[in-house]
Parts: C-alpha cells; structure tokens; sequence
C-alpha cells in the first residue's frame, strides 16, 4: 500500500476511534491497537538500466501487414524518468486487399513496407501501485507510464524520421523483471509517389525485460 | 494469422483512420495535411507498356513489355497468356532473338518475345504477367496491339569508289532503338538490268551472313553497274525470313583536281627628274641647296623597292654658261621635246616593262608667281611624253603657295616649301612615294586561253568526261578556243585540246602599291571515269540523277 493509502487509513482509524469513545453509543468489541506503517516499493528504478525485448504491430492503413519484434534499453536517471533507445524490426506482407490488386494490375501501394525503426527518447512514470487481484493470491505492481520518441525509419529503400509517443503499462513481475503493453501513436516522413508524405500510424507493443 | 488478430488490427487501422481524420499528424509535426494518402502504381517488376505488335511481312508477332527494375532480372520469371492460361516464358524459344535486358537510353528493363503467326486478339487484355521469386505475381499492363506491314526494309547504295556496297536496313523487330535484340542478317547480290521483284531470287544467288551494315561489293563490276541487292533475317534455329530487296546502281567513278590561276604582276621603275628653280641670294648656298635636294629626292625615291632612274637634272637658275648660280630669270622655261623625248629613249632603249611613271620633280622658293613660259613648257612636257609605251607623267611641285597654286600646269603632287633646308621637303616627299610607290601592274589578259589541265595529263584523261565543279571568279571554258557551248555542264576531254577556259579580271594597271590587289582564280573540276550516267549525291546532299547531267560535283577528293 502506498504512503498515502496508510495515512488515510489510519486517520479513518482515529476517527472511528473517537466516535467510539462518545458517551451512549457503546463499543461493540474491544479492538486491538494498530499501528500506522508504509510498504517500501516492491522494486525500484533509479539509477538502473532496464533492458527489454518483445513484439510490436505497426498499422498505418498501408495495405502492409506489419507484424515486427522489438528490443532496447532504458536508463532511469531518477525513479520517475528515464532515457530509451530502442530498435523495431518489421516483417511486412502486403496485405489480401493489396495482393488481389496487384496480382490483376500489377499496381502497389506507393507506400513503403516498414521494415527498420530506430527510437530515442524519454519515458515518465506517472506513479506507482499495488493492485490485490483476487485469487491470484499476490499482489500487482504497476506504473502508468507515458513515452515519447523521435528517429529515423528505414522502410523498403526509404529512410526518412519518424517519431512515436504513447502510453505504457509496466508491471513488475518480479522486483528484478517486468512485463510492459506500450500503445503508441507513430508519425512517420516517407517519401511516396506524389513527394513527402507524413504518416500516422499505431504501434502496440508488448516486452519483457529487468536489469542486467 | 488467426480471427481474433485480424479483428485487432482491423480496429487499429480504423482507429488510424480517425486520428487522420482529425488532423493528428498536422498538430503533431506541424508538416501539411497529407496524412498519408496511398497511390497505387506499377511496381518495379511489373510488366508495363506491352505491346503486341504483328508483322504482315513476315508473319510474326512481336511481344514487347518494360520494367522498371534495373538489369539482369534474374528474380522474376514472365509469363504469357494462352490457351491453357499463363504459361512460362521461355525467351529461346523466341523466334527472333528476346529477353530481357536493358533499355537503351532510358532505365530500367525491356523484353522481347516473338512468336511465329498471329498471337491472337489482345484487346483489353494482359497478356503478359511477371513472377517474382520473393513478391509473387505481378499482372502487366493492358496491351496495346498494332499490326504492321513491313517491319523490314531496306535502302542500299555503292561506297564512293565502288569497292563497298552499304545497307540502311530498317528492322522493326531487330533494330528498336530503345529494345536492343538485334538479330542476324544476310545478303545477296546480282547484276541486273531490271527490276528487283521482292521474293523473286536467282537460283544461283548466295547469301552471306553481314553486319547489315555493308559488305563487298562484286569483283569486277559489270559494265552496266546496276545490281540487285537481296536482304533477310534468319531465325534462332537458322531459318530463312523474309527476303527484301533493292536496286543499286555503281557511283560515277570520279577524280577531284583544283586549279589556281595567278596572273603575273609588273613593278613600273621609279623614273624622275628634278626642274630646279631656285632663287638664292648667297651664291655660295646654290651648289649645296641643289645637291641635297637631289640627294633627299634620291633617297626617298630610291627606298621604294623599285628600279630607279633618274634623268639629268634641269636647272633653270644658271647664267649664259651653265653655272649654277640659283638667280632666277624672268623668260625662263624647259624644254619640254627634249626632255620628253630622253625619256622615251630610256624606256625604248632600257626598260622591259610595260607601264611607266615619269615623276617631274618642279622646286621654287621663290614667292613669286612662274612666269607663263614656264608653266607653259611643263604643261608642253606633260603631254609630250605620252607615247606607245604607256609613260604617263606625274607632275610635283615644292614652293610656296603662290608657286603651288599657279595656273597652266595640272599639278599631280603639290607641297609647300620655302627653303633647301627645309625639313618639311623630306616628309612630303614620303608622304606621297611610301604609300604609292612602286607601281604595280597585273598582266592579264581577257582573252587568252588559260590552260588548266597539262597537255599530258589531257593525254591521260582522254575520252574521260570533265566537269567544272566551282570558279571563282565565274570562267568561260573553251572548246577550240571558242567559247564552249554545251547543253549539258560536262564534256570529253580531248587528247589534243587540253581543257581551258578564259576569264575576266579587274583591270590594275600602274596601280600604287597600296591598292593593288593580287587576282586569282581558284577552280575545282572533277573527271568522270566510269558510269558517269548513274545516279550520286552530290557534295551538297542532294540526290543527283546522273553526274554527266547535273551541274553539282560529288566532292571527290584528288
């Protein structure tokens, strides 16, 4: 339970107490003295580096399939903040809709199959919890976390920036590993048959990492 | 992939769409409102403009397809539609030389298929398909279909000279500037007096693989020179096509020579003579005065580069004995017959050329006007030595204005000047003789026959047919010595009448150095050997019908 959590119970506690202690309403058993403690955090950040790795799906309504795997590093300056540098791999297909065209025209989309990602920038957690899930007989640890990127993208012979930002899910799964659910809006820069086009993509993604 | 993904991604890309819709990645990078838009076009290895080309001539049908993939396209496979649907292609089994290679001046890939007959009706259709190894099926464009009636022919001409025969084949299937396929050629060649009938070969002709370029010509040529030449392609497996034809005739056989006339130039002597008139004071000056004004007078004349005469000095200012005493009298006069005459003697008795110059050299410092007896006896003297040998008198005269300006004599060259001593005498002296002295002549005559081939050469070239190709200035040539008179610009060189020809030249006669301009007449001809009837193209690019015929020359070298 966090600190806030403890405070406020114990001043519910203090409040019951006094009601108790009113004249005519009795008190209906005797209760034992407890006292006001705070959890430390099941595991913290600062000053590590995280490494991770897992799959992503880029969708950019590109007529590509664009499944991809993920890998990359996070250095916690502070418990709250972080540095990431991480690198997206995209095994794209063209899509059914995309195939049947080609295969009667022989035209494709002008867009370009995502295939590299390169990403750098920032991560914040928002906070931290403790979630009881019933029946699993243990308790969750989580951080709501918002993310923000910029890099380059190297798509079939395009190279061009790309940038994402998004919001992450991190529950620690051990105070040494975790798992994480990234949703992010992409912008990418790529070069199409009518000139530079900026595309809006999302890129859902799920890693699992801990400290080296 | 399974249901459950499909519906995910479905949902995202819905989800895509809606953030476009708002203008997400307008507000997020601040760059336009393309969002994303998605063309379709033809993929590197899609076969594009196909083309479906049938020849009527050699009943074939070309099939034709680019792809923007750069060569070799080792990874794609094409196929053709047929009866049993798209079947592989198999570029040797292609009639005519095909595959795929690179475009010429443009990029990327250009195939050639050809088929034997007809391919059948394309319209609307996509005949052609390529298949990548990795991407799979790609559909061509719809073709576009032609039918043409010849896709082979052929000019040919003679090599200036007759050794080489050339061929300008124009090959629809083989020779496509930007689809390169070029396939083999042969030839054949016959004498004939006719025509050349496509598909009508002798039995006895043989055909040679060539270039399609050219080829030797026959060895000897017939008398006739006129040939037919045969042409045609031969398939992947050897076989004979279409045979084309074409008529050639032999060039004129022709020898360019050129011929430059210079008439010959005379440099007329410098011939003068000094009329001394002097008045000086001091008689002990007299001597001196006059003697360097011979002397400066011979000194300029003398620098002339011309022979120099001078004739006896005549001094009008000596007493009773001839002493010269520089002391003017007032009756005093030359002798115009005398003089005049001594100078018709030189030139008689000395001198070859024929245009003279006779320069009376008349100095008086007196500011006195002449008296008449003296203008009288030099204006005598000027018309005095006019004579068959073309002397013409050219009349100087030093002295003050009132000298200069006296009436009775026509004064060529008048100069002030009032003493011996003058510097000034000097620099009017040259002002004149350097800029006019010598006088040239340039001897030609309008009527003479100038000769411009060597009677041996004449020997040589006799019964050979000569035309002039270019004469500047324009020349008459002759026949006989007369004037030639032909209805036609060429004629037959006669073994004892070496070809001539007269022209007309601006006359220089005694003409000062500075204006005369030596003449000269370039003329360029050229002698017809052989076949001089047949047809060429001139030096100017134009096709001619026959040499002996045409004013214009071949251009043959020498």
């Amino acid at each position: 339970m966090t600190l806030a959590a403890g405070t406020a119970l114990a001043a519910a506690m203090a409040v019951s107490e006094a009601v108790a202690a009113l004249p005519g309403i009795p008190e209906a058993a005797p209760r034992p003295a407890a006292e006001v403690r705070v959890q430390n955090r099941y595991t913290t950040k600062a000053h590590l580096a995280h490494v991770f790795a897992g799959g992503s799906y880029l969708s950019r309504r590109d007529f590509y399939v664009s499944p991809g795997v993920r890998a990359g590093i996070t250095y916690h300056f502070i418990e709250s903040l972080g540095v990431e540098l991480q690198l997206s791999r995209f095994f794209s297909v063209l899509g059914r809709e995309a195939v049947e065209v080609k295969e009667r025209t022989g035209y494709i989309p002008d867009s370009h199959a995502p295939e590299w990602l390169v990403l750098a920038g920032g991560r914040y957690s928002l906070g931290y919890g403790k979630l009881l899930v019933g029946g699993a007989g243990r308790a969750l640890h989580f951080e709501p976390q918002v993310f923000l990127h910029g890099g380059l993208h190297a798509y079939d012979g395009d190279v061009g920036p790309s940038s994402d930002a998004g919001i992450g899910f991190l529950v620690h799964l051990s105070p040494r590993f975790f798992a994480r659910i990234d949703v992010a809006v992409t912008v990418d820069v790529e070069s199409r048959s009518r000139g530079g086009t900026v595309v809006v993509g999302a890129m859902p993604s799920l890693v699992f990492g801990g400290v080296p | 992939m399974s249901e459950l993904n499909v519906s995910a991604m479905a949902i995202l890309d819905v989800v895509v769409a809606r953030l476009r819709c708002l203008g997400v990645a307008a507000m997020l990078v601040g760059i336009g409102s393309a969002c994303g838009d998605i063309h379709f076009v033809p993929s590197l290895h899609t076969p594009t403009d196909v083309e479906v080309i049938y020849s009527e001539q050699e009943d074939v049908t070309v099939i034709r397809w680019r792809t923007a993939a750069a060569p070799p396209v080792t990874d794609t496979v094409f196929e053709l539609a047929g009866d049993n649907g798209y079947q592989r292609i198999d570029f040797a089994r292609s009639i005519f030389p095909g595959g795929a290679a690179g475009c010429v001046g443009r990029p990327g890939s250009c195939a050639q298929y050809v088929v034997t007959g007809r391919y059948g009706d394309v319209t609307g259709e996509r005949p052609v398909r390529a298949v990548h190894e990795r991407l799979g099926v790609f559909a061509g464009d719809i073709a576009r279909e032609r039918d043409e009636t010849t896709t082979l022919a052929m000019k040919a001409f003679f090599h200036p000279g007759n050794h080489v025969v050339h061929t300008l084949l124009a090959d629809e299937i083989g020779g496509d500037p930007v689809f390169a396929f070029p396939r083999p050629y042969q030839q054949a060649m016959w004498a004939s007096s006719g025509l050349c009938v496509p598909g009508t070969v002798p039995t006895d002709a043989q055909f040679a693989g060539y270039s399609g370029l050219a080829f030797e010509a026959p060895k000897p040529l017939s008398a006739a020179g006129f040939y037919c030449v045969a042409a045609r392609t031969t398939t992947q497996t050897g076989a004979a096509g279409a045979v084309i034809q074409a008529r050639v005739a032999t060039l004129p056989e022709v020898a360019g020579f050129s011929h430059t006339y210079q008439p010959s130039m005379e440099v007329s002597p410098v011939l003068y003579q000094l009329v001394l008139d002097l008045e000086i004071p001091v008689a002990d000056r007299c001597a001196a005065a006059i003697e360097g004004i011979e002397a400066q007078v011979r000194g300029v004349l003398g620098a002339q580069g011309a022979p120099l005469y001078q004739l006896p000095t005549v001094d009008l200012a000596h007493d009773e004995n001839g002493a010269r005493i520089c002391r003017q009298s007032a009756d005093r006069a030359v002798e115009p017959a005398v003089m005049a005459q001594a100078v018709k003697d030189l030139v008689a008795s000395s001198l070859p050329e024929r245009h003279h110059r006779y320069h009376v050299i008349y100095v008086n410092n007196l500011m006195v006007t002449p008296p008449p007896t003296l203008t009288t006896s030099l204006s005598e003297l000027a018309e005095a030595v006019v004579s068959p040998y073309d002397i013409k008198p050219v009349m100087w005269v030093f002295g003050p204005d009132s000298v200069t300006a006296a009436a009775g004599v026509a004064w060529d060259v008048r100069s002030s000047w009032l003493a011996a001593d003058d510097p000034s005498f000097e620099i009017a002296l040259r002002s004149y003789a350097d800029p006019t002295l010598p006088y040239k002549t340039e001897i030609h005559d309008s009527d003479e026959a100038i000769v411009f081939m060597a009677p041996g050469a004449a020997r040589g070239h006799a019964g050979q047919r000569m035309k002039i190709c270019h004469a500047s200035p324009v020349v008459t040539p002759l026949e006989r010595g007369r004037p030639r008179r032909s209805e036609i610009p060429s004629w037959v060189i006669e073994a004892d009448d070496p070809p001539a020809y007269v022209v007309k030249l601006p006359p220089q006669i005694a003409v000062p150095e500075t204006q005369f301009r030596q003449s000269a007449v370039l003329l360029r001809y050229e002698v017809c050997s052989r076949y001089c009837d047949h047809p060429y193209r001139s030096e100017s690019g134009s096709e001619e019908r026959s040499w002996m015929e045409s004013v214009i020359c071949m251009g043959a070298g020498t």
